[in-house]
């Protein structure tokens, strides 16, 4: 039974019940109110995302359910991203705040996973000068401050 | 909110007040950071100073995040909490490695591992002093003096509560030694001192064929943790075997004789850090591993000596080191290598079998498995193995058994070091790649306070260089033994010319380290390897302490 998800823009979308239901909010909703053709409001996701999300949940519509105890090791976790996760995510970075917000939100985990290891991945490598240029953060520390902080941090430097 | 709402809700419309990374709320930072931790664990130090707000994140979830880091990295490092014996008497001066606050703190044992796995630590070489000069130097108040038959008194009147201090690790070994009896009595004042009270380093006496840099070692000493000081002993006996039981004050004096003890020469021994299971090793070709029992463990008394044998395991030939950590014990002999076992099951994880070329190989067989040491010490991620190269010592990783890097236990002299012909570099750089040279060797400049040093060199050749050639390999000094403090972040070894060297792994441009010496007498011949145990400590100001016995 196809479900409807309208967005923020007012934008509806029909999506599958076993699609839709990758959102754990979305099924708590149906779990919540039982079958109903009314569209269910997602007011904190605009229409482009929106987009992105289905489909990504479309793609992972089979994928088994993730068990939370297993996520929590960190030994056991894989760091790998999926060949075509990397596709998807491969958006500029308002895109992907915005979907990592929406995942989020909507509860999706595998999705914000994914999306965590994306933005890790682009933090690797960088000093805290590219890391503040890339995501347009002000460096709002003094002088002073800074230069403690990197004496606290120098031993992890490689030299 | 219901789905069925007349209106559109509009509480949560994205009143952003700036795009990108700003519009994340705070838990889904912390989970980038979770996984920048696990991905990249050095990165985690860098975006603590992108900014404030990033900081404060970083700060509030330090230990989940580098605790991530840290399995992650290092998925052998065990970081639960040692649970220790109720009848602990644990002074601040026995505090040993997982006992203490620091090694709970995963950045310091993240560092400790990272140092490890990327070859950085600081390196100190201490070169033998002239006795006149430590007559005149040091202010030693020599203590109980009783030497009575072959043992030895000793007192080491550190000051024991540091202020504020976190005293790192403490860590006692013996080496054998060739120095003559009668000269390790003594104490130092590091300025503030005023309450002696004593860590009780075993200083054994000396007998006459005291000579040995050979493959078994002439004594050996552990201290058991979480007791009083309580220390086991053995040493070299015309009749065989011989383990003995010192308390404290070193007055009491038990041999341990057990039907199951071992058959012959004992070689070595180690403690976990619980101080609840000791092995040790002989040329019996057996490991035994002992349980410590209670009443051994509590203070003093001659009473609690018996400690029970609880596995013996064949392995066939002699075997001449023995190492213990979380469960696994290590034996190494000369044949066979070393190997890691499991000591509840006794199945074997790991064999240790260095890589040698054949002129190496030919070089070990023909001349150098005299000077050969078996040695080995197991941390949590890495197993240091002494190498069959001489002044080489092998740094293997605990989880796969490979072969990771050497290192050169003490620097070359310059002159040595220059006589490196052109092809030789390029080897060495092949073998190590990028990441050679990175040990720091510590400017002895920088000594404050009482001043023994007497540096040899100042040189950086300290990381492992397989390919030195055949004429230099008789001028590079022999390894003696080497002791890991049960942290992991400090090595030191003992070399057969008496140098020490010690390498402290995870620390970059520390402050300013004392070196203070007891002294060693000079002997006749070529050994003159004195040092028994070393004690590290740093104290508030963050100046290291280094107290060489």
């Amino acid at each position: 039974m196809p479900v409807t998800l309208t967005s923020l823009d007012d934008v509806k979308f029909t999506v599958d019940k076993d699609v839709a239901e990758r959102s754990i909010l979305i099924k708590n909703m149906i779990e919540d109110v039982g079958e109903s053709d009314s569209p269910i409001p997602l007011p904190n996701v605009s229409s482009a995302v929106l987009k992105k999300v289905i489909e990504y949940c479309e793609h992972h519509r089979n994928d088994p359910v993730q068990v939370q105890d297993e996520t929590d090791d960190p030994r056991k976790r894989s760091n790998d991203i999926e060949e075509w996760d990397m596709k998807f995510m491969a958006v500029d970075q308002e895109m992907l705040f915005e979907i990592i917000l929406a995942a989020n939100y909507l509860d999706i985990k595998p999705l914000l996973d994914v999306g965590c290891k994306t933005v890790a991945n682009i933090i690797k490598g960088k000093t805290p000068e590219e890391i503040r240029k890339t995501f347009n953060i002000v460096n709002d520390f003094t002088p002073e401050e800074e230069a403690q902080i990197k004496k606290e941090n120098e031993w992890a430097e490689d030299r | 909110m219901s789905p069925h709402s007349p209106h559109k809700l509009h509480i949560g419309h994205p009143t952003i007040p700036t795009l990108g990374i700003h519009i994340l709320p705070n838990e889904v930072l912390l989970a980038i950071f979770i996984h920048v931790a696990r991905i990249h664990p050095k990165a985690l130090s860098r975006i603590a100073q992108v900014c404030r707000h990033w900081r404060r994140i970083t700060t509030v979830f330090e230990p989940h995040l580098w605790n991530t880091a840290l399995l992650s990295t290092f998925p052998l490092a065990d970081f639960e909490p040692h649970h220790t014996s109720p009848n602990t008497n644990q002074g601040p001066g026995y505090i040993l490695g997982s006992g203490c606050e620091a090694s709970r703190d995963w950045k310091t044992k993240f560092r400790i591992h990272s140092g490890w796995a990327s070859r950085q630590a600081q390196n100190y070489v201490v070169g033998p002093c002239r006795p006149e000069t430590i007559s005149s130097a040091l202010r030693f108040h020599p203590m109980v003096e009783s030497g009575q038959e072959d043992r030895q008194h000793y007192h080491n009147h550190n000051h024991h509560s540091l202020p504020q201090g976190t005293q790192d690790d403490i860590c006692a070994s013996s080496s054998s030694k060739s120095t003559s009896p009668n000269q390790f009595s003594g104490s130092y004042n590091n300025g503030r001192s005023s309450t002696p009270s004593s860590i009780p380093v075993a200083v054994l006496g000396s007998n006459d064929d005291a000579l040995s840099c050979s493959l078994c070692t002439y004594s050996d000493l552990c201290v058991i943790p979480h007791t009083d000081g309580i220390c086991v002993r053995t040493h070299r006996h015309a009749e065989g075997a011989r383990m003995q039981v010192l308390d404290r004050t070193m007055q009491c004096c038990v041999a341990v004789e057990d039907v199951h003890g071992h058959q012959d020469l004992v070689s070595g021994m180690a403690v976990n850090d619980d101080g609840t299971v000791l092995v040790s090793s002989s040329i019996d070709a057996t490991v035994r591993v002992w349980l410590v029992q209670d009443a051994f463990r509590s203070r003093g008394g001659p009473g609690g000596a018996a400690a029970d044998l609880y596995t013996s395991r064949d392995l066939g030939l002699g075997v001449y080191a023995v190492a213990l950590q979380g469960g696994v014990v290590g034996s190494g002999s000369v044949i066979e290598g070393y190997q890691l076992h499991d000591v509840a099951t006794g199945q074997l994880l790991l064999d240790l079998d260095e890589p040698l070329l054949s002129r190496e190989h030919f070089r070990f067989e023909s001349a150098d498995f005299q000077h050969y040491a078996s040695r080995m010490a197991i941390t949590e991620t890495v197993v240091v193995t002494n190498s069959k190269l001489r002044g080489l010592l092998c740094v293997w990783d605990r989880g796969s058994g490979k072969l990771l890097y050497r290192v050169r236990a003490c620097p070359l002299p310059t002159t040595t070091a220059l006589r490196c012909n052109e092809e030789d570099m390029e080897k060495t750089r092949a073998c190590s790649r990028s990441n050679r040279q990175k040990m720091m060797t510590h400017n002895p400049d920088e000594m404050v306070g009482v001043q023994l040093m007497q540096p040899t060199n100042n040189i950086s050749q300290a990381i492992g260089d397989a390919a030195m050639d055949g004429v230099l390999q008789d001028e590079v000094e022999t390894i003696h033994t080497f002791k890991l403090s049960s942290s992991g972040a400090t090595l030191m070894c003992t070399m057969c010319d008496g140098r020490v060297s010690l390498f402290e792994f995870g620390k970059l441009s520390q402050g300013p380290t004392k070196m203070l010496r007891l002294p060693s007498r000079q002997v006749a011949g070529q050994h003159q390897c004195g040092y028994s145990a070393w004690i590290w400590s740093k104290d508030s100001e963050d100046q290291q302490q280094l107290v060489l016995v």
